[in-house]
C-alpha cells in the first residue's frame, strides 16, 4: 500500500519538476496576487469625503474630528449647518459620509460614559459603505474604548427613519491595514486553486492520455493512486500557504497572532475537503478543459465572490448569504482571519471548524464511494 | 491444450450502436493470435472487455482461467496490456517509466533491476536510459511500451495496434520482440490493420462491423477459401484489362497487382467468359490462371457488403 502510494507520488513529483510552466505558476501566482492585491488593487477606499455636524462644539469634539482627519482615510468636506442639511449634503455628493457629534458629547466623555457618535453614509455602494464603517470603527477604537458609532445608511432619497445599522467593530484590524485583511483570503483562494483545480486536471490528463487506463490494469488501487497524487498537491498547498504568509510578513508586516499549530490544523482540515472535491470533479469529467471549467466554477468563482474574500458576506443579499453557508471557503476564511488577526483560540473558532470537519468527512466519502462504484 | 481465453457471445453496445456483436472464440495457450479488422471493427472494444476495462453488455469471457466479470483482479495479475493510445509518460525518462510501471505492478527491487535490463536489451534502448520518452523515435517508444506492459511477466499479453504508424523495418523488429515473448511461453493477442502482419500470427481472427468473419490459422483459412472464383490475368496492359472487366456485372471485384489483374468472376465457366470479353476488345496477349487467394483477398471478400453490388 505505502509503496504504491510512494510510486505514484514520486512519478507525479518528477513530472511536476519537469513541468516548468506549472511549477512557475504555482510559485508565481500566489506571490503575484499578493503583490497585486497588496499594492496596486488596493481595496482601501482612501480620502473619503467626510462632513461634520458638530453639535457639541467643544475642545473634545474638535479633538475627535482631528483624529479622523489626521488619517489618510478621511478628507474634511465641510461643516453641515444643521440636521436638516445632512440629506442634501450627501445627495449633492458634497460628502460620502457625515459625522454627527451629539450635543452632550464632551460631558459624557468626561464622565467616562459610553458615547455614541452617529455616522450617516451614502449606502449606494454597500461595499464602500462597509469599508468606511470599518475606518470609522478603527479611528474610534484607537481613540477611546468608550466610543462607538451608530450608522445610518441612505439607500434611496433619504435616510430611512428606522435604518439604524449596528455593525460590529473592525477591532481585529485596528490599524486598518487591508493587506492584513486580505492575506487570509488570499491563502484561501490559492489553496482552492492548488487543491481543487490542479489535482482534478492531473487525473483527467492521465485519462486523456490513456495512462490511467494502464495504471488501472496494475494491482495498484484507485485509492492508492489518489493518495499518491493528492499527497503532492497537499504538500504544495502547504508550501504555498507558508510562502504567502512569509511574503506578506516581509512586505506588509502581517503576523500570525494566534497559534501557528491551530492555523496549520485548520488548513489541513480544509485541504482534506478541497482535495476531495478536486478528485470528485475528475471522476465525472473526461477532458482537461472540462475539468478546469468545472473546478473553477465550483471553487475559484464562489470563493472569490461568496466567501467574504472580496465582498463582505454581511452586505450580501439574503439568498446569497444562505448560499455561502454551503461553501467551505466561508468558514475557512473566517477561521483564518480570526487566527491570524485576532489571535483566536480553538474555542473561539469552533463554529468555523466544525463545518470544515463535516466537509472533510463528507466529500472524501462521496468521492471514494463514486470511485469504488465507477472507477475514474 | 487448454485455453488461455474463452469468449462466448461477447457483446458490447454503446447506446443503440452495437460495437461488438455476440462474438465467440477461444485462444489456445501459447499462441500468437492476430485480430484483423478495419477502423471501427470492434477490435479495441473486444480487447478491453477481455482485460476487464470495459464491461460487456452481455456474454462472458474467461481469461487465464478466471471469469473477467467475477474476478477481474485475478485476470489482471495474469495479463499485460498495451493500449492503442501511447501509454507511457512522455515527460518521464525511459528509466523513470520503467521504474514507475515496475512500482505499480509491485515488483521487488531485485525483480525490477532484472526486468529493467531485460527491457533495455529487448527494446534496444541501452544508453538511452535517461532520455525523455517524448524524445524517442516512435518505434523505440512502442517497444518500451511493450516492455512496460510485460514487466510483471504476464501469461497473456494484449497488444492493441502496437505497430500502427511505424515503418515496415521497425514493424519487423517489433514482431521479433513479440516472437521472443511468445518463445518465453506467453499467449499473445495483437490487433492490426496490416494484413501482411497476419503471416506472423499462428491464428487470425478477422473482424468486421463487430462480428468475427473468419477465424483460423493462415494456412487453414487459405485452404478453406481455396475454391473462391479468383483468377489472375497476366497481361502487358493491366490497366486496359482492369477497365474492361470491371464493367461486367459478374466480376464482383477486381484489383491490379503489378502486371496482374485479380478478379472475382462469379459466373459459370469464368475462364472462357473472361477470354470472351478481352478478345472481343482486341486484347490477345494475356494468360488466365486460377489464383489461390491471399489473406487480403479473403479479408476483402468477407468484409464486402453482401448485396451483390461490386465494391471497387
Ligand atoms: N466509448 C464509446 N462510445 C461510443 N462508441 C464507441 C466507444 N468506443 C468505441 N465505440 C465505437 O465502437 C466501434 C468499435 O470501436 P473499436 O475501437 O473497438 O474499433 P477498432 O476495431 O479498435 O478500430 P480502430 O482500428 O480504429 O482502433 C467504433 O465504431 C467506435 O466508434
Ligand atoms: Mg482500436
Amino acid at each position: 500500500m505505502f509503496e504504491n502510494i510512494l510510486t505514484i507520488y514520486l512519478k507525479e513529483f518528477r513530472q511536476l519538476k519537469r513541468d516548468r510552466l506549472s511549477l512557475a505558476a504555482i510559485i508565481l501566482v500566489p506571490t503575484l496576487m499578493l503583490l497585486l492585491y497588496g499594492y496596486a488593487l488596493n481595496f482601501d477606499v482612501k480620502h473619503v469625503r467626510l462632513a461634520v455636524l458638530d453639535e457639541s462644539m467643544t475642545k473634545e469634539s474638535r479633538e475627535l474630528q482631528q483624529k479622523f482627519f489626521s488619517t489618510e482615510y478621511f478628507d474634511f468636506a465641510g461643516f453641515v449647518p444643521g440636521e436638516s442639511a445632512i440629506d442634501k449634503f450627501i445627495q449633492d455628493n458634497k460628502a460620502k459620509a457625515v459625522l454627527v457629534i451629539p450635543r452632550d458629547y464632551a460631558r459624557e466623555v468626561l464622565l467616562g460614559k459610553r458615547v455614541d457618535v452617529q455616522v450617516l453614509l451614502d449606502g449606494a455602494n454597500s461595499n464602500t459603505a462597509t469599508i468606511i464603517m470599518g475606518y470609522v470603527d478603527g479611528v474610534l477604537q484607537n481613540y477611546s474604548a468608550n466610543l462607538t458609532a451608530r450608522y445610518m445608511t441612505r439607500k434611496g432619497f433619504s435616510f430611512a427613519s428606522g435604518g439604524i445599522d449596528y455593525r460590529p467593530r473592525v477591532y481585529y484590524n485596528p490599524e486598518l491595514k487591508s493587506a492584513k485583511f486580505l492575506v487570509p483570503g488570499l491563502i484561501g483562494f490559492i489553496l482552492m486553486i492548488l487543491s481543487i483545480v490542479t489535482p482534478a486536471i492531473s487525473v483527467v490528463r492521465e485519462k486523456e492520455r490513456g495512462t490511467l487506463e494502464h495504471i488501472s490494469m496494475a494491482p495498484t488501487t484507485p485509492l492508492e493512486i489518489i493518495l499518491g497524487k493528492t499527497t503532492l498537491y497537499f504538500v504544495l498547498s502547504l508550501a504555498a500557504a507558508v510562502l504567502v504568509i512569509s511574503v506578506s510578513f516581509v512586505l506588509f508586516d502581517v503576523t500570525v497572532r494566534g497559534s501557528v499549530l491551530l492555523l496549520a490544523l485548520t488548513i489541513v482540515i480544509f485541504l482534506i475537503g478541497t482535495l476531495s472535491i478536486g478528485i470528485l470533479i475528475s471522476t465525472f469529467t473526461s477532458s482537461q478543459q472540462m475539468a478546469f471549467l468545472v473546478a473553477s466554477l465550483l471553487s475559484i468563482l464562489p470563493t472569490f465572490i461568496l466567501s467574504g474574500f472580496v465582498f463582505p458576506i454581511s452586505s450580501m443579499a439574503l439568498p446569497l448569504q444562505i448560499v455561502t453557508y454551503l461553501l467551505p471557503g466561508r468558514y475557512f476564511l473566517a477561521a483564518l482571519r480570526a487566527i491570524m488577526m485576532k489571535g483566536s483560540g480553538f474555542t473561539d473558532i469552533y463554529d468555523q471548524i466544525y463545518p470544515l470537519v463535516i466537509f472533510a468527512l463528507v466529500i472524501p466519502s462521496i468521492a471514494s464511494i463514486r470511485l469504488s462504484r465507477k472507477g475514474f | 491444450m487448454s485455453h488461455a481465453i474463452e469468449a462466448s457471445l461477447l457483446t458490447k453496445n454503446f447506446g443503440s450502436f452495437i460495437a461488438v456483436d455476440s462474438i465467440s472464440f477461444a485462444v489456445e495457450e501459447g499462441k500468437v493470435v492476430g485480430f484483423i479488422g478495419a477502423n471501427g471493427a470492434g477490435k479495441s472494444t473486444t480487447i478491453k472487455m477481455l482485460c476487464g476495462l470495459t464491461k460487456p453488455t452481455s456474454g462472458e469471457a474467461i481469461v487465464a482461467g478466471f471469469d473477467v466479470a467475477k474476478h477481474p483482479e485475478k485476470v489482471r495479475e495474469n495479463i499485460g496490456y498495451m493500449s492503442q493510445k501511447f501509454s507511457l509518460y512522455s515527460d518521464l525518462t525511459v528509466k523513470e517509466n520503467i521504474e514507475f510501471y515496475g512500482g505499480v505492478y509491485g515488483l521487488s527491487n531485485i525483480e525490477l533491476r532484472d526486468r529493467f535490463s531485460w527491457v533495455m536489451e529487448v527494446a534496444d534502448l541501452k544508453g538511452r536510459e535517461n532520455l525523455l520518452t517524448r524524445d524517442l523515435p516512435l518505434g523505440w517508444r512502442q517497444r518500451l511500451a511493450l516492455g512496460c506492459a510485460v514487466l510483471h511477466r504476464p501469461k497473456i499479453v494484449f497488444l492493441d495496434e502496437p505497430t500502427s504508424g511505424v515503418d515496415p523495418v521497425i514493424r519487423n523488429k517489433f514482431w521479433q520482440l513479440i516472437g521472443q515473448l511468445s518463445g518465453e511461453g506467453a499467449t499473445i493477442i495483437v490487433t492490426t490493420h496490416h494484413l501482411e502482419e497476419a503471416e506472423f500470427c499462428e491464428n487470425i481472427i478477422m473482424m468486421h462491423l463487430g462480428k468475427i468473419v473468419v477465424n483460423g490459422s493462415p494456412e487453414g483459412i487459405r485452404r478453406q477459401f481455396s475454391n473462391l472464383p479468383l483468377f489472375e490475368i497476366e497481361t502487358a496492359q493491366p490497366l486496359n484489362v482492369f477497365n474492361l472487366v470491371e464493367l461486367e456485372p459478374w466480376i464482383t471485384d477486381a484489383a491490379i497487382y503489378g502486371n496482374n489483374v485479380h478478379v472475382y468472376a462469379e459466373i459459370e465457366a469464368p475462364v472462357s467468359a473472361i477470354e470472351g470479353i478481352l478478345k472481343k476488345n482486341g486484347i490477345v496477349d494475356f494468360q488466365i490462371t486460377k489464383a489461390s487467394p491471399t489473406l487480403e483477398d479473403i479479408f476483402v471478400k468477407e468484409t464486402r457488403p453482401k448485396t451483390g453490388v461490386p465494391n471497387v
